[in-house]
């Protein structure tokens, strides 16, 4: 009997396949013994584990797409993994986004061993990253990263990420919109709504009359997210009537008074309409209303300088804000300093509830223009909570300048309340040149606070000096 | 070459976060009124808690054993984690002392390896430690008299025959359920093999047979890690070395004297670490060990296994296996040894015709950050052989150590395989995933187990660097 026999026999039940020995492994053994299936079972296994495993006909072939961005430093990867794995370690807080963000954005990749004890965090943050998911790599072009290098161009920029995609169009339309108008003509169709949004947020830049037709061709889109994005920004155009249409409802929810004995100031507030009751309902108003003109033609409409109606409005928070909304989406970042400095600092809390996008402020660069003009560099702290730090983070998806970064970090020093959340999103935003003081910082305080904080800003810090593994 | 206590090896230590946190805050060199080490791997501290009483905590830097007298159910609690940190970071100065009382009696408890300490050494030339009843014996009034010496063997004698006449039965009875479970066919063993090898287990510890009960307990567990269809020729596999290990047993007094060793071994006859030790006759090896990977599993006696793989650096390279038990109840995880440490030790080895299971003889210290495994200088055909040869020796061997160069690994129908010239072995199936960033790395040398069907892949040097399972 052959090994693969006997292993037959007691597959079936040497009850229904009764085992007689024969051949060489039956050698000494007598039928009718108590143990005799067992002894044959015990020689057949033997003898199967001695022949070396049948080798498979053909082996799959592996196609490799080299991925030129270099390997994240080895002193990461320990501190990446305590990180994102284990109990309690979340793959999607602000530290895991902070991290997913930095690594991108300094251009490396994950080291390939760790991808699978990374799977989690790389599912979460795939598109960042830039890394394809298995369930994609059957070959779905659409979200195939692997091939981007770290310069983007013209000619790659349909590979690269989303967000690096829109922060491309954003750049390029500051120097040659038609060119960028026309990339995002080409990509649009192939991409998916969320994509879509961004991309016409990106155009925000540079926005004027020979965007028309385009945006138009737009405003049939069968995302309402992007139709909303396209007629946020087809309000916007200049010497649009939309645009004098909605100058005419804000100036009509304008009620000016004079005030005061011995010299009369003039003194205007905003209308809301009545069914906004929470602060958010009010501030997407003033986002899309305020966010769609131009606040020197407000101004203008009132008879007044743009100055003079910030003075008037001083007393009005909602006009305040709605102003500041103005100034933004025109990025007029000299009126919105004015505003956050003298009358509102607390303005750029307002700018992230409603999300920059909504002002068109997609590219890095006007993010860090903008933040340079909203956020005075001494910060109040009554009200701010941890969460405002944290969506903070997520608006700006990276580190701020640096005298805000003191200030935030300063700020969450002070909190009483869920200061670890406050601390790590205070590390996530502070730039590299500021990170060992930062670290310093934190290695002061109680350890449950700042374990999280601390291993990030050690693991941005190893980002920053990194070297490359072979 | 120093003895190593790393801030990664306290952080695989700890239990959880939380721990570490609670260490951290005792770093403060205040909080320590006593700082002491004998200069020879031991260190020990007073740590001054909430009572009146410090706390006392001891700690051996050779294996990273420890014994705190605070009341915490945490292993190693937040006291012994500090007493680590201190000195892996060098936050306070340690003075040399020579080993208070209690430190002594704690060391005196212990099984942990010898250093090369004075104490030790004054210790051995005083002969062996008496054993418990010795001691009993010894304090009373009446000395032992020749007859009292030969009822004192006589009784052994009789118990260890008795013994004999239980396994022997058990053997029987484990036997004779091969056959039935034979009879009815292993197609369907997986149905009933969770009742029936829970009464087989429990049967065999009644006859005294531990390590054969523990190999039956376990079959189901490695039943269910396995997909359906390879279910039986598992189960076939593993009844076979059950069998096998039962005849030999049987018929041990026709063995030669390693084999028989090792089956009583098998059967669960503990040779005992000291016995080990104090035996001139069995085999010893000095020299540099490289730890080449750990792995832990719960047995079903609730018993945390430990493995620590070893390879030697010296032209040989060769392999071993450090086993350690811990109840599961102790809460303690992690091991002592971390992968990529260099041991300067001398190991004995259990006695067995393949010896690879050994115990630590003489620890003299630890290379944490020597330079990574070099990769392996056989070719897999002719370590395939040396298992062929192995098996031949030991027929019931489970997992045997290999380490092969020029290996590259390869996907076939969606298993994976390691190949090098004509053999190609299959990876264990719960290895795959991690294995799979292998196929990217081209030709590569693996540490690995193989049990004559399935390849289990530790470690390996790649041009990407070191990978570990994990």
């Amino acid at each position: 009997m052959s090994p693969d026999a006997i292993l037959g026999a007691v597959m079936q039940g040497t009850g229904r396949r009764p085992l007689t020995p024969s051949g060489p492994l039956a050698e000494g053994i007598e039928t009718g013994e108590s143990d005799t299936a067992s002894r044959l079972m015990a020689l057949a296994v033997q003898a199967q584990s001695f022949d070396p495993p049948a080798a498979p006909l053909s082996f799959d072939e592996v196609v490799h797409r080299p991925d030129p961005r270099p390997v994240v430093p080895a002193a990461v990867r320990p501190l990446l993994l305590r990180l994102v794995t284990g109990k309690g370690n979340s793959v999607d807080d602000l530290a895991a986004l902070a991290v997913a963000n930095r690594v991108a954005s300094k251009g490396w990749r994950l080291h390939p061993f760790d991808l699978a004890r990374l799977s989690a965090f790389v599912a979460k943050h795939a598109e960042v990253l830039g890394i394809v998911s298995p369930a994609d790599d059957a070959g779905a072009a659409p979200s195939d990263y692997w091939n981007v290098e770290s310069g983007v161009d013209e000619s790659n920029w349909a590979l690269a990420t989303p967000a690096i995609k829109a922060n491309f169009i954003a750049e390029l339309r500051r120097s040659d919109p038609a060119k960028a108008r026309a990339l995002v003509e080409t990509q649009l169709s192939l991409e998916r709504a969320p994509a879509r949004v961004r991309l016409v947020d990106a155009m925000a830049s540079g926005l004027s009359g020979d965007d028309r037709a385009f945006l138009e061709s737009l405003s049939k889109d069968r995302a309402p997210s992007v139709k909303q994005a396209v007629t946020r920004l087809l309000a916007r155009l200049p010497d649009t009537g939309a645009s004098q249409a909605q100058i005419e409802e804000l100036v009509s929810r304008m009620k000016q008074d004079r005030v005061g004995l011995l010299r009369k100031r003039t003194l205007i507030a905003l209308e809301l309409p009545a069914n906004l009751r929470t602060q958010n309902a009010q501030d997407d108003w003033l986002a899309l209303n305020f966010g769609s003109v131009r606040a020197s033609s407000l101004a203008e409409a009132v008879g007044m300088s743009v100055d003079e109606l910030v003075r008037a409005g001083r007393d009005d928070a909602a006009l305040l804000a709605g102003l500041a909304f103005a100034a933004c989406a025109e990025r007029n970042w000299e009126l919105l300093e004015r505003i956050a400095s003298d009358h509102a600092p607390d303005v750029w809390l307002r700018c992230v509830s409603v999300g920059l996008e909504s002002f068109g402020l997609v590219s890095a660069s006007d993010k860090r223009e903008w933040i340079t003009a909203a956020m005075p560099d001494r910060l109040r702290s009554d009200g701010l909570m941890s969460h405002h730090l944290v969506d903070l983070y997520r608006a700006m998806g990276g580190p701020i300048p640096s005298s805000k970064a003191r200030a935030i970090l300063k700020l969450a020093l002070k909190m009483k309340h869920d200061q670890a959340a406050a601390l790590t999103a205070a590390i996530a935003l502070t730039p590299d040149i500021e990170m060992a003081a930062a670290a310093r910082t934190l290695a002061n305080l109680p350890p449950d606070e700042t374990l999280r904080a601390g291993l990030l800003a050690d693991i941005l810090i190893r980002l920053d000096e990194g070297h490359t593994q072979p | 070459m120093g003895l190593a206590l790393s801030l990664d090896k306290i952080e695989r230590l700890a239990s959880d976060q939380a721990s570490l946190g609670a260490a951290k805050k005792l770093l403060k060199p205040a909080k320590w009124p006593l700082l002491q080490e004998d200069g020879a791997g031991l260190i020990w501290g007073e740590c001054q808690g909430s009572g009146a009483t410090p706390y006392r905590v001891v700690v051996s830097e050779l294996d990273t054993g420890y014994k705190c007298t605070c009341p915490s159910r945490k292993f190693p609690c937040k006291h012994a984690l500090a007493l680590m940190w201190i000195r892996a970071d060098g936050i306070a100065p340690f003075s040399s002392a020579a080993a208070p009382q209690w430190v002594s009696d704690w060391l005196s408890r212990r099984r942990g390896p010898s250093a090369v300490t004075g104490k030790p050494k004054d210790d051995a030339k005083k002969g062996p430690k008496p054993s418990i009843a010795a001691t009993a014996l010894e304090s009373a009034p009446k000395p032992l008299t020749p007859e009292d010496i030969a009822k004192a063997k006589a009784q052994k004698a009789r118990n260890r025959q008795k013994r004999e006449d239980l396994i022997a039965g058990g053997i029987a009875e484990m036997e004779q359920w091969i056959e039935d479970q034979l009879e009815r066919g292993l197609a369907g063993f997986d149905q009933r093999c969770v009742p029936d090898c829970d009464t087989l287990a429990k049967r065999l510890v009644d006859a005294k047979a531990g390590g054969l009960a523990n190999r039956i307990s376990a079959l189901p567990t490695h039943l269910f890690e396995a997909d359906e269809p390879r279910r039986p020729i598992i189960a076939a596999r593993a009844l076979s070395k059950a069998y096998l290990i039962g005849q030999a047993y049987a018929r041990q007094d026709d063995l030669p004297d390693l084999l028989r060793e090792d089956v009583r071994q098998a059967i669960g006859w503990n040779v005992t670490r000291e016995a080990l030790a104090s035996d001139p006759s069995h085999l010893r090896m000095s020299g540099q060990w490289r730890v080449m990977a750990t792995r832990d599993e719960v047995q079903p006696d609730r018993l945390r296994r430990i493995e620590t793989w070893l390879e030697s650096t010296s032209e040989d390279r060769r392999k071993a296996i450090l086993l350690d038990f811990i109840p599961v109840s102790g809460g303690a995880s992690g091991t002592m040894f971390e992968c990529g440490e260099v041991l300067d030790a001398e190991l004995v080895f259990y006695p067995s015709p393949v010896p690879l299971r050994a115990h630590i003889a003489e620890h003299r210290g630890t290379q944490s950050n020597s330079a990574p495994w070099q990769g392996a200088s056989a070719i897999l055909h002719d370590q395939i052989a040396l298992w062929q040869n192995a098996m031949a020796q030991k027929p019931w061997i489970d997992a045997f150590p290999i380490s092969a160069s020029g290996v590259r690994v390869r996907a076939s129908g969606g298993r994976l395989f390691a190949c090098a010239r004509d053999i190609a072995l299959p990876i264990a199936p719960s290895f795959e995933e991690q294995a799979r960033p292998l196929m990217e790395t081209g030709e590569i040398s693996v540490f690995a187990l193989w049990d004559g069907y399935e390849l289990t892949p530790l470690a390996a040097a790649t041009p990407l660097g070191q990978w570990s399972a994990s």
